[in-house]
């Protein structure tokens, strides 16, 4: 071992090693052997004082001004850090804030837009409704084959008029009201429709305009009832209690 | 509890203080180093300063158990003025001064023992000095050193034996 110490210490790595000079794995071996060999300690130990007592022979003053310099540079460098710190903590909760700001401002576009959609889609299928009924109006209207007839009802003494229009052919039919008896406010006139003891109602006349055609189920035969009932309408109305009975089919 | 305890303790904890004490006690020997190394008073300055800087930034990494604090911030000042030079001389390669210290004893007020010092440092043959120099400043291997020197290999160990026993006698004697 002493051999050995001795060719360590005479092959110069371990002034290169207190120099800084060898590279980093060179470096490791010696720190392991610094801490297996109390010589080898030794002789770094010693190395180093003789390093700070060679390098103490060029002792040189630098200018006063140096010092305030450095501890103002330092002053700089740790005012940065901490801005630094203080930036990246910023940027990140501004980053938390915008994504969640986001990921809400998606989530109510995305239920707005499901809105949207489903607003279109009614309006486009009322459209499409409109449209048929306005098709159904001008062929009922316009067809030599339509019976038109008019008929008049009474409700408290008021007597009201309408007309129906009824074509065989295209098994379409309309109901048109010249005026309707004034109900109280709880009270509403329902349309419904009776076949083979199964009654099916059509809906509810709330306010009526003139020359308004109400299209009735003319598929099969059966008969269009108006009973005056509670609102918002009655699910089993009494064919007994209607002021209108049209026969269709 | 000596100093570089005491500025070690500091620098791990990041207290500024611990920049003023080290300057206080080493950028003489540090500052002269630089000169050594760059030959201009205020490179060796803009080194020092960059040294500094360095020794604050890097003070987590400084591990007590490999190094003394002076060879440690030796290592980073040495470096940084070689890169220094390096950049400023591209095309000179380093040169190794084999001449007399430049250190004016009167100037620098130091005590009757430290006068002692420098008279045994001045002893120091030249030769001995320029190896030494080589190794602990310029980090060049022994090999390196013998081809810059124009010596053969053996002459740069027995230099260097020598040289390393004279500073041994020299630190013992100030002891």
């Amino acid at each position: 071992m002493e051999e050995n110490t001795a060719a360590i210490i005479a092959s110069g790595d371990l002034e290169l090693y207190v120099s800084g000079s060898l590279d980093p794995q060179e470096a490791l071996r010696i720190e392991s052997l610094i801490e297996n060999n109390p010589h080898i300690k030794a002789h770094i130990d010693l190395l180093e004082s003789h390093l700070l007592e060679f390098s103490a022979q060029y002792k040189k003053t630098p200018v006063k001004s140096l010092k305030a310099n450095i501890e103002r540079q330092v002053k700089r460098i740790e005012r940065l850090a901490k801005f630094s710190w203080a930036s990246i903590v910023l940027a990140v909760v501004v980053f938390l804030m915008t994504s969640l700001y986001v990921f809400k401002e998606t989530k109510r576009m995305r239920t707005q837009q499901s809105i949207v959609n489903d607003q279109i889609k009614e309006l486009t299928t009322d459209f499409d409704q409109k449209l048929e009924d306005l098709r159904n109006q001008f062929i009922v209207l316009q067809s030599p084959q339509t019976e038109k007839k008019e008929h008049e009802s009474q409700y408290n003494e008021v007597s009201f008029n309408f007309s129906s229009y009824l074509n065989k052919e295209k098994r379409l039919g309309f109901l048109q009201f010249d005026n309707l008896p004034k109900l109280p406010e709880s009270m509403c006139f329902q349309i419904w429709v009776s076949r083979n003891g199964i009654k099916e109602n059509i809906g509810i006349l709330s306010k009526i305009d003139k020359q308004q055609l109400i299209q009735i189920p003319f598929k099969e035969k059966g008969t269009i009832h108006i009973t005056i009932e509670k609102k918002p309408g009655n699910p089993n109305p009494d064919p007994k209690a209607s002021i209108v009975n049209i026969p269709i089919g | 509890m000596g100093i570089d305890t005491t500025i070690v303790g500091l620098l791990k904890a990041k207290d500024e203080k611990a920049l003023s004490l080290l300057y206080d006690n080493y950028s003489e020997v540090l500052y002269g180093v630089c000169f050594q190394i760059l030959k201009d008073t205020s490179a060796a300055e803009d080194a020092l300063q960059e040294s500094f800087i360095k020794i604050w930034k890097n003070s987590h990494t400084y591990d007590q158990k490999k190094a003394k604090l002076f060879t440690w911030i030796l290592r980073i000042t040495r470096n940084t003025a070689i890169d220094l030079y390096r950049k400023t001389n591209k095309t000179k390669p380093l040169e190794v001064q084999i001449g007399i210290s430049t250190v004016n004893i009167k100037d620098q007020g130091f005590e009757s023992d430290h006068l002692d010092v420098q008279n045994h440092m001045d002893r120091l043959a030249q030769k001995n000095k320029a190896v030494l120099e080589a190794i602990f400043f310029f980090g060049m291997t022994q090999r390196e050193v013998a081809d810059y020197l124009n010596i053969p290999l053996g002459t740069v160990k027995s230099r260097l034996r020598i040289g390393l026993k004279e500073l041994g006698n020299i630190y013992q004697f100030k002891q």
